[in-house]
C-alpha cells in the first residue's frame, strides 16, 4: 500500500518537477508589476502538435522568462478553431488569451452562426509570423513553370484531384481562389491534413495540393513533388528559388497564412502595448530566432493596428471566395 | 548510404552512450507511469514535456518521446488487465482476457505474459524496421482508400469474431459503434451530423470519453451495484509469475502477434490500431476450443500485446520515412523533430543516420529496460487489486477526469464519458459486450472516409473495390471470413430444425 501511494506521488513529483524546474529557471521579475499577477493563458485552438502550438510553446516558454509568471499553453480544439476562440472572447480574468492562426479569419467567412464576432471580441495584439504556403504538384504532370501546368490542367477539365485538408480548411480556400482566378476545372478531395496530402500526392491519386513549405523542402528536393510557386505576396526566404504564384502568371493570387496573439475585448491597452513590445523585442534573441527558423516561420512582429487591418483584409477576401464558391460548412 | 547491419550496428553505438541511455530510461519510466495512470495518456505527457527536450540533441529528444510512447502502451495494459480501463485504442482487446483472468486472481500472469509477449515483439519489429523501413516505405504509400476501406470491411467482419455470445448482440453492438461514429463534421459536405448544436461535438465523440465511460466507468457501477455491501476487494492475488504451461500457450500468440502488429503497424492510415484485434481474432480462430476467450486465456492476452507494441514501433516508419504520422501522437513527435530542424521524409536515412538508426537500437534498448523495469512491478500493481472499493474508486474516477480533461480541457468531454459510463452500466447488465461497440466506432469512421474518398477518386465508380489488386484480395478474405464465421451458426439451426 504505502510502496503504490509512494510510487505514484514519486510518478506525479518526476512529472511536476520537470515542469518546476522549467518555470524556477525562468527567475525572479526585476521590478514590481501590475500585470500579469497570475499565471498566464495563452489558448490554442487547435491539437497540440501543430505549427501554431509549437510556436505557442515557444513563446510561453521566452514570456515566463520575461515576465516572471508562468505562460501556459491550453489546447482547446475543435470546430475549425471556433471552439478556443469563443472561450477566449468570454475570457474576463485578464489572463486568458488566443493565440491563434489564419483560421481566424477564415472560420467566421465559412460560419455565419459563430457565437463570437472576431471584431468586437477581439484585441488583436501582434501578428508574429507568416508561414508561406506552396502550390505543388505532381511532377508527370506537363509544363516547364506554373502557367503551363494551368494551361494542361485546364484543358482536361474534371480530370485531375486536389486534395485538402478539409471543407473550409486553408488549403480548400487557397484552391477555390486559385479556381477564380484560372478558371481551372479540378475535383475536390477532403483529406485529414497535411500527411495525407502527401501521401496521396506521392501515390499518385491527386495531382494538385497546397503544401507548408518547411514541411514539404525535402520532397522538392528529392523530386517526388513539384513546387510550382508560393501563396504569399513575396518570396519565402526558405527556398528563394521557388517563384510567388503571382509572379509565376496567376494575377492578384495572394494568400496570407499568419499565427497571431489576440486578447479579449476587454484587455487594458497597456497590457497589449507590454505584451506587443516583449514578443516584438524578442526577435533580438537568437535562440527564439533558432527556433522559428527551423519550423520555417518568416517573423511579421505587426504592430496592434497593422494586425487588426490584417484580419479585416483576409476576412473580407475570402468572405468573398468562399460566397463566389459557394463553399458552405457549419 | 550505410547498409542496414551497419546502420543497426552504428544505431547501437549511437543509442548506447551513457546520455542517450539515461533519456532512453528517463522516457520509458515516465511513460509507464503515465500509461498506468487511467485516462492520463502519451499524448498529454509528451505534449508538456515537448518544449524541456528542445535543449537537447534532437537524436536524445526523440529517443526519450518515443520511450514515453511506448513505455505508456507497457502501462496502459497494466490498468486494462487490473481495472478494465483501455487508455487507448491499442488496449481495448487487452481488457477482454487480460481483465477476466484478474477477476480469476490471475492478474499476476496476465500482467507478466502481456510484458514479456511485448518485449519479445518489440524485438522483432526492431528487427523488422531495420530490415525493411527503406523497401517498406514505398510499399505503404501505394496503398490507397481503396485498399484501406476493404481492410476496413476485413476488419469489421472480424469484430463479430469478438461476440463472447450472441452473434446478435455483437452485430448490435458494432452497429451502435458505428452510428456512435457519425457524430462529427461530414468530410465531403461539411454539415454537421448528431452534433445537437454543441460546438464540441462537431469533431466527433473523443474516444477517450467513449472507452473509460462504457468501460471503466460503467464497470466501477457494475460492481457497486453486486457489492454493494461488502465493500471490499476485486480478488484475491494469486501466484505472481506466469506457470510454464502460461509460457507454452503464449509462445504461438506472441509470435503471430509479432507479426500482424509488424505488417499492419506500417500502414499510416490507421494500421496499427487495427492490430491488437487483427490478432485476437486470429488467435480465436487458431483455438481448439474459442468459447475459453472472453474468460480469461492467456493468449487473448499475449497476442493482442504482443501486437499493439510491434505496431506501436512500426509505424515509426511512416513516420521516419514518409512524414505520415499514423495518430496524434505521432503527430506531436513530427512537431518535435520539426523544432529540432529535422524534416520527416524520404531524405531521413541518408541525411540523419544517427537519428534514424540511433532511435531504432533505442527501441530494443527501450523495451529491454521495460522488461526489467516492469516484471517487478507486476507484484506490485497486482497488490493494487487488495486496496478497498471505497478508496480505490473514487481514485480511479479522479485519475480518469483528469485524464479525460486534459485530452483537450473541455467539459463537455466529461460530460459525455458520464453518459456512457451509465449507457456502459446498461450493456453489462444486459449482457452487451462493449468490444464490438468501440470497434465498430474506430473503424466507422475510417472505413467511411475512406469508401467516400475512393468513390471521389473513381469519380462514383464502384467497382474500384475489385479492380485494386490489393483491395479485392481483402475482400476475398473478409468474404471468406464472414462464411466461417456464419456456416457453423446456420449447421447449428438446422440441426435444431431438424430435431424438432
Amino acid at each position: 500500500m504505502e510502496k503504490i501511494k509512494l510510487l505514484r506521488r514519486l510518478a506525479l513529483l518526476l512529472a511536476s518537477g520537470i515542469v518546476a524546474s522549467g518555470i524556477a529557471a525562468a527567475g525572479a521579475p526585476a521590478f514590481a508589476q501590475s500585470w500579469p499577477t497570475q499565471p498566464v493563458k495563452l489558448v490554442v485552438p487547435f491539437p497540440p502538435g501543430g505549427g501554431t502550438d509549437l510556436l505557442a510553446r515557444e513563446l510561453a516558454d521566452k514570456l515566463s522568462k520575461k515576465f516572471g509568471q508562468s505562460f501556459v499553453v491550453e489546447n482547446r480544439p475543435g470546430a475549425g478553431a471556433a471552439v478556443g476562440t469563443e472561450y477566449v472572447a468570454r475570457a474576463t480574468d485578464g489572463h486568458t488569451f488566443l493565440f491563434t492562426s489564419s483560421n481566424h479569419v477564415t472560420v467566421p467567412a465559412l460560419n455565419t452562426k459563430l457565437r463570437y464576432d472576431i471584431f468586437k471580441d477581439f484585441k488583436p495584439i501582434v501578428l508574429v509570423a507568416d508561414q508561406a504556403s506552396v502550390l505543388a504538384v505532381d511532377p508527370a504532370l506537363p509544363g516547364k513553370d506554373l502557367k503551363e501546368v494551368l494551361a494542361y490542367i485546364k484543358a482536361n477539365p474534371g480530370k485531375f484531384n486536389y486534395g485538402t485538408a478539409g471543407i473550409g480548411s486553408g488549403q480548400h480556400l487557397n484552391t477555390a481562389y486559385l479556381q477564380q482566378l484560372t478558371g481551372i476545372d479540378i475535383v475536390h478531395v477532403p483529406l485529414k491534413g497535411q500527411g495525407e496530402i502527401i501521401a496521396e500526392l506521392l501515390g499518385k491519386r491527386i495531382q494538385v495540393g497546397f503544401l507548408v513549405l518547411s514541411t514539404s523542402l525535402p520532397y522538392f528536393k528529392s523530386g517526388e513533388i513539384r513546387p510550382l510557386g508560393v501563396a504569399t505576396a513575396e518570396r519565402s526566404k526558405f527556398a528563394p528559388d521557388i517563384p510567388t504564384i503571382e509572379e509565376a502568371g496567376v494575377n492578384a493570387f495572394v494568400s496570407r497564412s499568419w499565427l497571431g496573439l489576440l486578447g479579449p475585448a476587454s484587455t487594458p491597452d497597456a497590457v497589449v502595448k507590454e505584451l506587443n513590445t516583449a514578443i516584438v523585442d524578442l526577435a533580438k534573441d537568437p535562440s527564439y530566432l533558432a527556433v522559428t527558423d527551423k519550423a520555417g516561420m518568416t517573423l511579421v512582429n505587426s504592430t496592434p493596428a497593422e494586425f487588426e487591418a490584417e484580419i479585416r483584409r483576409g476576412y473580407e477576401q475570402w468572405k468573398q471566395v468562399v460566397a463566389t464558391a459557394n463553399i458552405q460548412t457549419q | 548510404m550505410i547498409s542496414i547491419w551497419d546502420g543497426v550496428l552504428h544505431g547501437f553505438v549511437v543509442a548506447a552512450t551513457p546520455i542517450n541511455l539515461a533519456y532512453c530510461f528517463l522516457g520509458v519510466l515516465l511513460g509507464t507511469f503515465v500509461g498506468v495512470l487511467p485516462g492520463v495518456g502519451p499524448l498529454v505527457t509528451i505534449a508538456l514535456l515537448l518544449p524541456f527536450t528542445f535543449s537537447l540533441e534532437p537524436t536524445t529528444a526523440l529517443i526519450m518521446l518515443a520511450g514515453i510512447y511506448y513505455g505508456a502502451q507497457y502501462g496502459g495494459s497494466t490498468t486494462s488487465i487490473l481495472l478494465n480501463m483501455p487508455g487507448e485504442t491499442s488496449s481495448v482487446i487487452t481488457c477482454l482476457d487480460g481483465h477476466a483472468m484478474a477477476r480469476q486472481g490471475r492478474a499476476g500472469p496476465a500482467l507478466a505474459i502481456a510484458a514479456l509477449g511485448s518485449f519479445f515483439a518489440g524485438t522483432v519489429a526492431t528487427f523488422v524496421v531495420a530490415l525493411f523501413a527503406p523497401a517498406l516505405a514505398s510499399v505503404a504509400i501505394r496503398f490507397g482508400p481503396a485498399d484501406y476501406f476493404s481492410l476496413m470491411t476485413l476488419g469489421l467482419v472480424g469484430a463479430i469474431v469478438l461476440a463472447q455470445g450472441s452473434l446478435l448482440k455483437a452485430l448490435t453492438m458494432v452497429i451502435l459503434g458505428l452510428l456512435l461514429g457519425l457524430v462529427g463534421t461530414d468530410i465531403n459536405s461539411g454539415d454537421l451530423r448528431f452534433t445537437f448544436g454543441i460546438p464540441e461535438m462537431s469533431d466527433g465523440i473523443n474516444f477517450v470519453s467513449l472507452a473509460m465511460g462504457v468501460f471503466g466507468i460503467g464497470e466501477i457501477i457494475r460492481i457497486l451495484v453486486q457489492h454493494e455491501k461488502e465493500g471490499g476487494t476485486i480478488i484475491e492475488h494469486g501466484r505472481v509469475m506466469p506457470t510454464r504451461q502460461d509460457l507454452i500457450q503464449s509462445a504461438g500468440p506472441a509470435l503471430r502477434g509479432s507479426i500482424i502488429g509488424s505488417a499492419l503497424g506500417l500502414l499510416p492510415g490507421g494500421g496499427a490500431a487495427l492490430s491488437a484485434f487483427a490478432s485476437y481474432t486470429v488467435e480465436k480462430k487458431l483455438a481448439r476450443d474459442p468459447s475459453r476467450f472472453g474468460k480469461g486465456a492467456i493468449e487473448g492476452v499475449a497476442g493482442p500485446e504482443s501486437a499493439n507494441n510491434a505496431a506501436a514501433q512500426t509505424s515509426f516508419i511512416p513516420l521516419l520515412t514518409l512524414g505520415l504520422p499514423s495518430n496524434a501522437v505521432m503527430a506531436l513527435m513530427v512537431g518535435a523533430m520539426m523544432i529540432h530542424g529535422i524534416t520527416p521524409g524520404p531524405q531521413i536515412m541518408r541525411t540523419e543516420p544517427d537519428l534514424f538508426w540511433g532511435v531504432v537500437a533505442s527501441m530494443w534498448i527501450g523495451n529491454a529496460m521495460l522488461l526489467v523495469l516492469n516484471m517487478p512491478l507486476v507484484g506490485l500493481w497486482v497488490k493494487l487489486l487488495r486496496i478497498p472499493y471505497r478508496l480505490l474508486y473514487p481514485a480511479i474516477i479522479l485519475f480518469s477526469c483528469i485524464g479525460i480533461y486534459s485530452v483537450s480541457n473541455s467539459s463537455v468531454d466529461l460530460i459525455a464519458a458520464a453518459v456512457f459510463g451509465l449507457l456502459g452500466f446498461v450493456l453489462v447488465a444486459l449482457r452487451f459486450e462493449p468490444a464490438p461497440l468501440l470497434l465498430g466506432f474506430i473503424l466507422g469512421p475510417m472505413m467511411e472516409e475512406n469508401l467516400r474518398r475512393a468513390l471521389t477518386l473513381s469519380r462514383g465508380d464502384p467497382t474500384v473495390f475489385v479492380r485494386e489488386p490489393i483491395s479485392v484480395v481483402l475482400l476475398i478474405a473478409a468474404a471468406a471470413l464472414l462464411i466461417v464465421i456464419i456456416l457453423p451458426t446456420v449447421r447449428v439451426n438446422r440441426e435444431k430444425v431438424f430435431a424438432e
